[in-house]
């Protein structure tokens, strides 16, 4: 007995420490951020897993599974999912007048095909999505910490890992990776490493066609940076720091302007292999989407959202989801400007507006990755009664989601 | 001000930045681009090809999804939760080699979704290949078949009803015989289709599930099987049958009188059309439904026509393909048990078929036409009843398909797939005899009628007493038009009335219709209208002093601008004034209980 005594507590006390030096605040980049991740994922695992098992899923042609004797992976594959399947195993396609997968960005899937030989496609596009996750999470606590304090930026991690439509991190879509490139450029950018942010901005816009608007955000960023912003417009001194930063920085503004490179490879890519270089725009109307303006699409939605009589239940309740995103973005928005500067606030508005002039559907996942309202939140969340009814209601909301997610209802 | 560029702070990520700009662009043209598909399938097992599975051990074929193992000497899939489940014999049939492919199938659980794939052009996915299989529907145990085409979507190319119990545990024999242009399907040796035209030419051969657990055994792969047995006979439903176009001009309509026309300039009566889905609008001329995402968004054209008619539709695509149009429909608030001819998405198909009970789309068939593009076409069906012929811009598509349950007098409606799509103008041409259609039955929906309404052998009664009017559409609806009916008031309430209410804005509706009823326990005879928000105006009324108790008959004549009354066959009142063209048709009672027989409709001014 004392020998097995003797051989345990050199370990424990071992795993003492580890827990104590994790707890430092030195590591709180990596520990915070981990910490959401595991708590969160648990939620989402756990909720798909249960909600495939136990609730009679509903069955019919177009509803696949596409690994039903391992239902841990086949919940993290439902709408979508399918698209970007494809793209790794059968290539992109494109039928006019039919939903086509050139409506998905390349890099992805890409990165996805790296690893699909050797894990099959599913469980590569879970690894992957979970790996950016846990990626864009710390990069989020870092930038937080950076505008902010520690404290914020732990809140921060939390609110965006556990919102309600975050369970679409853990699911073979592109959210954590436009998370993970969106959030480390503007940290790169912060921290005025140019050449950094251009590379992953890069990335960035070959993730999604919001990704491009990453692009403006640096260039404020950097024309900050030199004493420029859109507060000194009118002064001349503004003027004269711009002209001298194009004659020393051009370097760095040269890298900054790879960032549109990689929409611009896609859609090369599309004007040689389909002979339409917008593709994915064109494509949209296969969805439904139509270009009429943001105001006239929100007053279509609000007003058929009203017509709806919400006691009987007789709403379209995702819209309302989509409508409640939508507004509230724009709100915070205005905090946003004021705390955090122009190029923070206008990519939270074009992140949100741009999907928005085609439809409201799917705003409550496009507001996943509008990092900006998360970092006000984990601000604003040191108030301990909002701070606790944003983790209430996500995480209520959070469970709620990803079991219909799972069970092939549309949330977003 | 800024510092100078360093290998860290400069230089590497330029680097990696180039590096990741080759990467996407490498794979966009190497991994990511459209695979060529065809011929990628590895011969592994040649022709004859014969397997019971009583040496092996573990499935040798090649898994697409579900769970495939051998057991009790029988290839068998476990999984009921997925469609589309697949394993494929990886033989590689020569494009031009005719051949047979059967094996015995015992439904195990779930389902019953078994059956074969052929002419497969790859053995790891379903895309580019035909499909032959099992399928429950309604309680009715189908053969459907068809292919996955390009995009892997699956399109039908016919379904039969089998005399086999869904869930009948039996081995039964699925046989496809492949000939050079087309192939026929056989269980247990019984032909049930033939002559379906091939769109991928040789290729594997597998195995497909659906939400079932099903058995194979006993397999076959054989160009002698299709040598022997190349004479197929004639399968035992025609209605399972594709077509190529035959260069045959269609015969001009003769004997035939235009019942119904509407150009939607407003003369036709637009309200008479009725969308059940998608979002219809009328412009320019033009009935238009604009929704370009969505399958088979209807409108129902609200008067009854009868056998036999020929129904031609001239429309265009806006957007995508799939217009189309509806007959043989029993209400004009619903398309199942209708039939369907219709563009399928890709533009170049022509499809037919009908919507069962349950609203499920049974193919009939389907044949290539021109593509739709956006030039106007003209779909034209004629029937009598029993089969009908589909013809586009004139040109004879096929002929003598049946039609499942006809209904006499029925409905005709318009339908979109996938697409926007532009109708100019419907005619509908049949008998002058019958272009008048009597129609002897109404149509109660107790659910959506207020009141407490009960049908019985023909005698329809109000049973509510409260005070207040009670309203039932009949599922009727015109312009001009003769209605009647019998009608018993109580003779233990003096307070109840009844009568006839039309021009209603919906089924069931009794906004702006106008109304007709017995008041006071048949003491008083009166009319009037009501308006948008369903409030009544009086427009007059007469004495009368008729016995309750006993059927009295009421009976309206309906102009385009007026409306006469009868009560038991005597004129009463002439040239009422209506404000409103057309709409439903109800019975409207006040109190009760009262019943109501003998609903009768002959339309026609």
């Amino acid at each position: 007995m004392q020998a097995v005594h003797t051989r345990l507590t050199p370990v424990t006390s071992r795993v003492h420490r580890l827990v104590e030096r994790a707890n430092q605040p030195d590591y709180y980049w990596l520990t915070r951020p981990l910490l959401a991740f595991l708590i969160t994922r648990l939620i989402v695992f756990i909720g798909a897993y249960l909600a495939e098992i136990a609730i009679p899923g509903i069955t019919g042609e177009g509803l696949y599974h596409v690994n039903p004797n391992n239902v841990f992976l086949d919940v993290w594959a439902r709408w979508d999912s399918a698209f970007y399947i494809r793209i790794v195993e059968d290539g992109y396609w494109f039928v006019l007048g039919q939903q086509s997968s050139v409506a998905f960005f390349p890099l992805y899937p890409l990165i996805v095909s790296f690893l699909a030989p050797y894990m099959g496609t599913l469980a590569a596009g879970v690894f992957i999505s979970h790996v950016f996750l846990l990626g864009a999470l710390i990069f989020l606590y870092k930038l937080t910490e950076l505008e902010f304090d520690a404290a914020s930026a732990g809140r921060t991690v939390f609110y965006v890992a556990a919102f309600p439509t975050a369970f679409f991190f853990s699911a073979v879509y592109t959210e954590s990776t436009f998370l993970f490139f969106a959030v480390s450029t503007m940290y790169f950018a912060r921290r005025q490493m140019w050449a950094w942010a251009g590379v992953f901005g890069l990335l960035c816009a070959s993730s999604r066609i919001v990704g491009v608007v990453i692009w403006g955000v640096v260039g404020l960023e950097w024309l900050r940076a030199h004493g420029w912003t859109l507060g000194t417009i009118h002064k001349r001194e503004a003027w004269m720091n711009l002209f001298r930063a194009l004659c020393t920085d051009w370097l760095n503004l040269a890298a900054i302007c790879m960032i549109p490179l990689g929409l611009l490879s896609y859609m090369l890519f599309l004007y040689l292999q389909f002979g339409d270089p917008v593709a994915f725009s064109t494509t949209q109307s296969a969805w439904g989407r139509e270009m009429l303006g943001p105001w006239t699409i929100i007053w279509r939605d609000v007003s058929n959202l009203l017509q709806g009589d919400f006691l009987a239940g007789d709403i379209w309740w995702h819209v309302g989801l989509d409508l409640s995103a939508y507004f509230a973005i724009l709100f915070i928005s205005v905090s946003i400007w004021r705390r955090l500067g122009a190029s923070y606030a206008l990519y939270a508005i074009i992140s949100i507006v741009i999907p928005s002039m085609s439809g409201t559907g799917s705003l409550s996942r496009y507001a996943l990755v509008v990092f900006p309202v998360f970092m006000m939140l984990g601000v604003w969340g040191r108030r301990q009664w909002l701070d606790r009814t944003l983790i209430i209601v996500f995480s209520v909301l959070l469970g709620i989601f990803t079991t219909m997610f799972v069970n092939w209802i549309f949330v977003a | 001000m800024l510092a100078r560029p360093t290998f860290r702070s400069t230089w590497l990520p330029l680097g990696l930045g180039a590096l990741a700009l080759l990467v996407l662009n490498l794979g966009l043209y190497t991994r990511l681009a459209t695979q060529q598909v065809a011929s990628a399938v590895m011969q592994q097992f040649s022709m004859p090809y014969y397997e019971d599975f009583s040496v092996v051990s573990s499935v040798p074929y090649e898994e697409y999804g579900g769970d495939w193992e051998i057991r009790d000497e029988m290839l068998v899939q476990l999984s009921t939760s997925g469609f589309d489940l697949m394993t494929f014999v990886p033989v590689a049939v020569a494009p031009d080699q005719p051949y047979a492919f059967e094996t015995t199938l015992r439904y195990l659980g779930g389902s019953m979704g078994g059956g074969l794939m052929f002419n497969a052009q790859q053995t790891t996915s379903r895309q580019q290949s035909h499909m032959v299989r099992f399928n429950v529907d309604a309680g009715q145990l189908w053969l459907i078949y068809g292919y996955f085409g390009d995009d892997s979507d699956f399109v039908g190319q016919g379904s039969a009803s089998l005399e086999i119990a869904p869930d009948d545990a039996n081995p039964h024999q699925l046989r496809v015989q492949v000939g050079a242009d087309g192939y026929a399907l056989f269980v247990d040796g019984r032909p049930v289709a033939s002559g379906v035209p091939l769109v991928y030419r040789g290729g594997a051969v597998g195995f497909v599930t659906a939400a079932s657990q099903v058995a194979f055994d006993d397999i076959r792969i054989d160009s002698e099987l299709a040598a022997v047995e190349s004479v197929v006979p004639a399968p035992v439903e025609p209605a399972v049958e594709t077509s190529d176009i035959p260069p045959e001009v269609a015969a001009p309509f003769v004997t035939e009188d235009v019942v119904l026309a509407d150009a939607f300039d407003g003369s036709g009566g637009d309200s008479l059309w009725r969308p059940i889905s998608g979002d219809w609008r009328t412009e320019a001329g033009q009935f238009m439904q604009v929704l370009p995402q969505g399958y088979d968004l209807s409108a129902l054209h609200t008067q009854p026509v009868t056998y036999p008619l020929s129904l031609q539709v001239r429309f265009s695509h806006l957007q995508g393909a799939g217009g189309g149009l509806l007959f043989n429909l029993s209400t004009p608030d619903n398309k199942n048990g209708g039939h369907m001819v219709r563009y399928v998405d890709t533009g170049d198909v022509m499809a037919w078929g009908y919507f069962d009970a349950a609203g499920v789309f049974n193919g009939q068939g389907s044949a290539s036409v021109a593509p739709a593009g956006a030039a106007p076409h003209t779909l034209t069906v004629r029937t009598d009843g029993d089969t009908y012929a589909v013809m586009v811009d004139g040109v004879m598509v096929v002929d003598g398909v049946p039609v499942v349950d006809a209904v006499t007098p029925g409905y005709i409606g318009l339908t979109a797939s996938q697409s926007v799509v532009a109708f100019d103008e419907v005619v509908v041409a049949g008998d002058t005899a019958a272009a008048s259609p009597q129609v002897s039955t109404a149509n109660i929906d107790a659910a959506l009628a207020s009141g407490d309404w009960v049908v019985d052998n023909g005698v329809i009664t109000q049973q509510a007493t409260e005070s207040t009017d009670y309203v039932a559409g009949t599922g009727l609806a015109g312009e001009q038009f003769t209605v009647s009916v019998d009608i018993k008031l109580p003779d233990d309430n003096p307070d109840a009335g009844a009568g006839i209410i039309f021009h209603m804005d919906g089924r069931d509706d009794r906004s702006m219709g106008h109304m007709v009823r017995f008041g006071s326990g048949g003491q008083e005879l009166f009319w009037g209208h009501y308006d948008a928000a369903g409030i009544f105006t009086g427009e007059g009324g007469i004495p009368l002093n008729i016995i309750p108790g006993e059927p009295q008959n009421l009976l309206l004549v309906v102009y385009e601008d007026r409306f006469d009354i009868q009560v038991n066959r005597q004129t009463v009142v002439e040239a009422i004034p209506i404000e409103r063209g057309s709409g439903w048709i109800g019975l409207l009672s006040f109190s009760g209980p009262v019943t109501f027989s003998n609903v009768s409709l002959q339309l026609g001014g």
